[in-house]
């Protein structure tokens, strides 16, 4: 039987605003979300995966990228093939569905960051940021709430 | 016209790595090179920093084995506390290692090697990788993902986190295996257990497939090097340190790793950043003489421990031991054997922690056993040397400190380091008895970069020596020829 939503938010804590994706997912404190936060996107996840409902991916993102935070829904692809122990949010959920014939509908959250040295704190850009991905995430389940019925 | 065919980078290793291949005016293989072209520097920004912090900046080194730079980090801190640390935390840290062990091998076998040994190095490369595995095959795959999440498991239970634990510490270990902990390991044994014997099954099916390749792949005579206990059995944490010879010999024994620098040096070379240590009293071996018995070039890891171990001491282990030394000849020579000895370190790491879950010493908090995890003590001693097995191989941390505990020198050697000499003399094994003339096919080029995949190299690990970084910028025409190029030294 598959749980609910999976919240991933990965990154560098160590490298301030790198640290977004971790710190939205032990922001996060919703009954139907299972929320991860961890260093790196790892191929065991993908067992994880093969048991949720929904998906969402948390990372931080350059500011030269995009200013705003972005959600961006995925399918899975294996354009960026997992060579090693890391991966980003495609190529997983395209590992998902090669090893067990299924993967979740998923998005991807970008928020944006504007410093990555050496540090623990994040920006006051990216504690914005953070907030916005929260009410993202809460606008995603509702909007999919079907998928847990 | 000589040429020079680069593979760059090496790909499915931990790190970045560059290969030349040099050919003569006859289109065969002159020499190879193996240039790892990263560089890390801990050794040089670690002076100053307080010992304490030493196991978490350490851990940082590497994203796959940080455990392994915990514990070393750990053990010296433990000797310039002069502390002997209490029994549960002793075990608790092997815990830890042997689930670094499994988690390591595993990634190792099954996610960077299994592509090329499963599908075949010929295969269309489109295909040779993890999606073209769980294809051929999806139970092994699946088993192999979920190996590697058991060893994750043991330590992210352990250390609170699966990647760079905040949990071994000078004197001892934070926190205790709570008894829910161990319970979900010891439902999990079967199965992983079940998963590596399958796949020791699997891999002993296809080596007929790879006479050549077990023939070549770096097949020369060399010392091995790793840690035994007391009693000469296969060791991961502690011990002392024992040399054998490419027959078996053992030609140094019972040597005590905190005193490394009376048997291994480390020499430097122009065309990597990774140091090369060698056996010291054996001395540097000469570049130009290939394969000379009383060269100081040795290995370490896998293929060394059960090269130089008497046994295991866990019965399946040991079955597969005798197998294993049986297709060998003996004392295993040849570096694409090294994937065969994971597997089985995967299998004896696992029964270890079978046996070590019912240790009382672990089971804290309950009836007769201690609560005991860390010996309190100050600055004792300005200087020492942490040591343990690392998956690829024996790790040696060595610290220096003042009086207020502040680092005044790092030497670190790297497993992989220690395997430098070894994976440069299989590039170049490799490259001559696989390339020749012109033809150059990629499944070749492939065997040279599989060559070595198989000592699982971890150059992020590896490169921290002090300097300016020496530069060699090449321009390099299509059909190999070098029409300019500029150096740095």
């Amino acid at each position: 039987m598959k749980a609910h939503a999976i919240a991933i938010g990965y990154g560098n804590e160590l490298r301030s605003d790198d640290g977004i994706g971790q710190k939205v997912a032990k922001t996060l404190q919703l009954s139907q979300v299972k929320s991860i936060a961890v260093h790196q996107l790892t191929p065991e996840l993908a067992e994880v995966l093969a048991h949720a409902n929904l998906a969402i991916f948390i990372d931080a993102c350059l500011i030269s990228e995009s200013f705003q935070v972005k959600v961006q829904s995925l399918s899975p692809t294996s354009c960026n093939i997992i060579a090693g122990h890391t991966a980003d949010p495609p190529s997983l959920l395209a590992l998902t569905q090669a090893l067990y014939n299924y993967s979740p509908p998923a998005w991807w959250i970008k928020v944006p960051g504007i410093n990555f040295e050496l540090g623990y704190s994040l920006s006051p850009i990216a504690e914005i940021g953070v907030a916005i991905a929260l009410q993202k995430i809460n606008q995603i389940i509702d909007a999919n709430s079907n998928l847990f019925h | 016209m000589p040429k020079k065919i680069i593979i760059d980078p090496v790909t499915r290793i931990e790190g970045h790595a560059k290969i030349s291949i040099y050919l003569d005016d006859t289109g065969q293989v002159s020499d190879a090179q193996f240039h790892v072209t990263e560089f890390r520097g801990f050794e040089k920004f670690c002076e100053g920093r307080p010992l304490w912090e030493m196991p978490g900046i350490t851990a940082r080194i590497c994203g796959i084995c940080p455990v392994s730079h915990l514990l070393a980090s750990a053990k010296a801190g433990d000797r310039i506390l002069s502390v002997t640390i209490p029994k549960a935390a002793e075990k608790l840290r092997r815990l830890m290692n042997l689930a670094q062990i499994i988690q390591s091998h595993s990634l190792s076998f099954f996610h960077l090697s299994a592509p090329d040994l499963l599908l075949g190095m010929d295969s269309d490369p489109a295909k040779r990788n993890v999606f073209g595995l769980i294809a051929a095959e999806p139970e092994l795959a699946r088993g192999g993902i979920r190996l590697r999440q058991f060893g994750q498991e043991i330590i992210e239970q352990l250390g609170g986190q699966k990647i760079h634990p905040s949990w071994a510490v000078p004197g001892g270990v934070r926190e205790a295996l709570s008894p829910e902990g161990r319970t979900h390991i010891q439902n999990r044994i079967p199965e992983v257990r079940t998963t590596i014997l399958n796949a020791l099954g699997k891999f002993k099916e296809l080596l007929n497939n790879y006479q050549q390749e077990a023939q070549s792949f770096g097949n020369f005579p060399s010392l091995f090097m790793g840690l035994v206990t007391p009693d000469g059995l296969w060791e991961h944490y502690d011990g002392h340190i024992r040399f054998v010879d490419s027959a078996g010999n053992i030609i140094a024994d019972k040597l005590d790793p905190t005193n490394y620098q009376q048997f291994i040096g480390e020499a430097v070379e122009s065309h990597s950043y990774l140091k090369f240590p060698y056996y010291r009293p054996l001395g540097y071996p000469d570049q130009s003489d290939h394969c000379n018995l009383n060269s100081g070039i040795y290995r370490v890891g896998p293929l060394a421990r059960l090269n130089i171990c008497s046994h295991i001491g866990t019965p399946l282990a040991d079955v597969e031991l005798r197998e294993y030394r049986d297709r060998g000849k003996g004392t295993v020579n040849s570096s694409f054997f090294y994937h065969y000895a994971r597997l089985i370190e995967i299998l004896a790491s696992i029964e270890h922690i079978e046996i070590l879950l019912d240790d009382p010493d672990l089971l804290l908090g309950q009836s007769g056993a201690s609560n005991r995890l860390r010996a309190e003590a100050g600055i004792n001693q300005l200087s020492g040397v942490g040591v343990s097995e690392a998956p690829r191989g024996t790790l040696f941390h060595d610290y220096q400190v003042d009086e207020n505990g502040l680092m005044q020198k790092v030497n670190l050697i790297i497993a992989t380091g220690q395997n430098n000499l070894g994976m440069n003399r299989t590039v170049a094994q490799i490259a001559r008895h696989f390339i020749h003339g012109s033809e150059i096919a990629e499944g070749m080029l492939n065997r040279v970069e599989a060559g070595i995949r198989a000592f699982d190299p971890c150059l992020s690990c590896s490169t921290h020596a002090a300097g300016q970084m020496p530069l060699h910028i090449q321009l390099v025409d299509t059909d190999g020829s070098v029409i300019n190029e500029i150096w740095r030294e």
